[in-house]
């Protein structure tokens, strides 16, 4: 099957600091719909910096970034942006939710910017709450929500404009392991059933058994390609 | 996304730091409500004028020598006569006095000018005069000097607020002072008067100018007017003219010239500073939400739709500081008009233009910060996440 995804000798240098940071150097990975790969890795080892330039949050120093066929740092912002909002979904470790906004409302904030009418948000909202299992939850505002049923609610907005890829940023970082097993289990269910490449950063062991590629991730390189 | 959710969001996103959102809004509030009193007193008070002005030019006639170049000593033997006159309700003479020295001691105290009028019975009505403090002279016999004076007198004297009856010198003798009075009319500033019985005219010196105030019913000043010169001097009828108070329109364009420009420019100071507080408290609010920007950029918001997202809370501030600001200008207007006895004067257009004048300068304000949010990267503000 074509890829999705592909990452041709991608690396990332920050020049921000006092000394440049080599974060990432000579990555390739090509990425199939519907399979989920982890990419794995001590803390500093490059992962976010990964997942940023795959889905178009940041720059690359060198090396493509393909989607679809299309190199996205040859995008203008305005493209760039509507790759995030159409193609790509981002979970974080902390979830990232708006604390003003009730859990519908959070997985109808992608909609909205893609100027989705009120309807459709609100019974696709609903219907990706009741998906990740919170249908008892719409109108709960994060505060009122445990750790594990926020990243559910991020996982639904993150799937709200159907997406292609779901980048997951150690999303299990902040929840005990058995919450932590369950929202992977809802990531694999989402691969599974409807065909989005899912690439999840983590250090956490119990993803690995689900995933169909493990990329290990040391100082920036990837010491075991599979 | 669609305006009415963002309006909804701002509203949300602002009861989320209410200390802030009051504190910036702050700034509007005093800027739309100074303008809004501003407006409303300048509107108010040229009424005021106006109305005033109405009334006398329709109640009161001065007769004067008709040629100013021959000033001619009014000499009206007969004020009986002129008072019998169909639909005058009273007359009274005012001659001007030469100007004299007046001491609040006996001997070398500080002296100072006075130019004092005597004046006949019914004075007070035919004057519009209105007493201030104490009392006017009427209980006084005619051989005691008494006087009323105004308030600038009161000041020259420094002698701090009337008490009670006081003693003037003049020449060496007391005058007894028994009240404080203001001129209601405009034209007649009785500020710097000091009013002194007919009586004692002889005291006071010889006479250099005399006008005859005469109130009439309104609608009959045009036809006394006609009658008075010959009733005084049947044998010069062109020698007086009864003259009434000059054109409305001067005195009002003079009220609002000498103020109009002083109240734009603190209006605009006001409104400025509401601009700067909003945008000062929304650039401390954008920092604080530096990572809710990164977190929107990476679900794909546009840099527009972040613009548009902070340009909307500081309008709907400014909105609410216009709403907020026009009331309470409007309570402004009325403590004032209550406490100068006026009749305050509201347009009622007043409102929506303040609300409108408010969203100008929360958008206005906004500039700055929104572009600010705008121009942030989305890695670099995430990783503060
Ligand atoms: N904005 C930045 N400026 C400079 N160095 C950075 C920046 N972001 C990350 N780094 C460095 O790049 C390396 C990889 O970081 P990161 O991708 O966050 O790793 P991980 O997510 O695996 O913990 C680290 O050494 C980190 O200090
Ligand atoms: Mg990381």
């Amino acid at each position: 099957m074509a890829a999705i995804l592909e990452a041709r000798g991608l690396g990332k240098t920050y020049t921000t600091g006092p000394e440049p940071v080599v974060a990432l150097r000579d990555f390739d990975l090509a990425v199939e719909p519907g399979t989920l790969t982890v990419i794995k890795g001590r803390s500093g080892s490059g992962k976010t910096t990964l997942l940023n330039l795959l889905g178009g949050l940041d720059r690359p120093t060198t090396g493509t970034v393909l989607v679809d066929g299309v190199d996205i740092h040859q995008l203008s912002p305005g493209e760039l942006a509507e790759l995030r909002r159409s193609t790509v979904g981002f979970v974080f470790q902390t979830f990232g939710l708006l604390p003003i906004l009730t859990a519908a409302e959070n997985v109808e904030v992608p909609m909205r910017l893609a100027r989705a009418d009120h309807d459709l948000r609100r019974s696709r909202s609903t219907a990706l709450l009741e998906h990740v299992g919170l249908g008892g939850r719409v109108k709960h505002r994060p505060h009122e929500l445990s750790g594990g049923e926020q990243q559910r609610v991020a996982i639904a907005r993150a799937l709200a404009n159907e997406p292609k890829l779901l980048l997951a940023d150690e999303p299990t970082g902040q929840l005990d392991s058995r919450t932590g097993r369950t929202i992977i289990e809802l990531i694999y269910n989402v691969v599974r059933e409807d065909g989005v490449a899912a690439i999840v950063a983590t250090h956490d062991p119990a993803p690995m058994a689900l995933a169909d590629r493990v990329i290990e991730l040391s100082n920036g390189r990837a010491i075991i390609p599979n | 996304m669609l305006l009415t959710d963002l309006v909804r969001e701002a509203f949300r996103s602002l009861r989320q730091r209410p200390g802030r959102a009051v504190l910036s809004a702050l700034g509007s509030v005093l800027g739309v409500a100074t303008v809004v009193a501003i407006v409303g007193l300048s509107e108010t008070a040229s009424h005021q004028v106006t109305l005033r002005f109405d009334e006398l030019r329709a109640t009161r006639l001065v007769v004067d020598a008709a040629s100013p170049d021959e000033p001619e000593v009014l000499d009206v033997a007969d004020l009986d006569a002129i008072r019998a006159v169909n639909g005058v309700t009273s007359a009274a003479r005012i001659m001007a006095m030469g100007n004299r020295l007046a001491t609040l001691v006996p001997v070398h105290g500080r002296a100072i000018s006075i130019s004092p009028s005597t004046v006949s019975l019914d004075f007070q009505d035919a004057l519009d005069v209105e007493v201030l403090a104490g009392t006017l002279w009427d209980g006084a016999g005619p051989e005691s000097r008494v006087a009323v004076i105004g308030e600038t007198v009161v000041r020259e004297l420094s002698m701090g607020p009337f008490v009670g009856p006081f003693e003037l010198w003049v020449d060496g003798l007391p005058v007894t002072v028994t009240g404080v009075v203001r001129g209601s009319g405009l034209d007649l500033g009785l500020s710097g008067a000091v009013l002194v019985p007919e009586s004692q005219s002889e005291f006071w010196g010889r006479p250099r100018d005399g006008s005859l105030i005469v109130r009439v019913l309104p609608g009959a000043g045009a036809g006394v007017g006609e009658v008075l010169p010959t009733l005084i001097d049947p044998t010069a009828p062109h020698k007086y003219a009864a003259l009434v108070p000059p054109e409305p329109e001067r005195l009002r364009a003079t009220i609002s010239g000498d103020t109009r420009l002083a109240f734009i420019a603190g209006s605009v100071i006001a409104l400025l500073a509401g601009a700067i507080a909003i945008a000062t408290s929304t650039l401390t609010s954008v920092v604080e939400r530096t990572e809710e920007y990164g977190l929107r950029r990476a679900l794909g918001a546009r840099r527009a739709d972040i613009l548009r997202m902070v340009l909307i809370e500081t309008t709907v501030l400014g909105a609410l500081g216009g709403v907020v600001g026009s009331y309470l200008g409007l309570a402004g207007i009325l403590a004032a008009s209550l406490l100068l006895d006026w009749r305050p004067i509201f347009e009622p257009g007043l409102i929506p233009l303040a609300i409108v004048i408010g969203s100008a300068v929360g958008a206005l304000a906004g500039l700055i910060p929104a572009a600010r949010a705008a121009g942030l990267q989305p890695v670099t503000a995430l990783r503060r996440v």
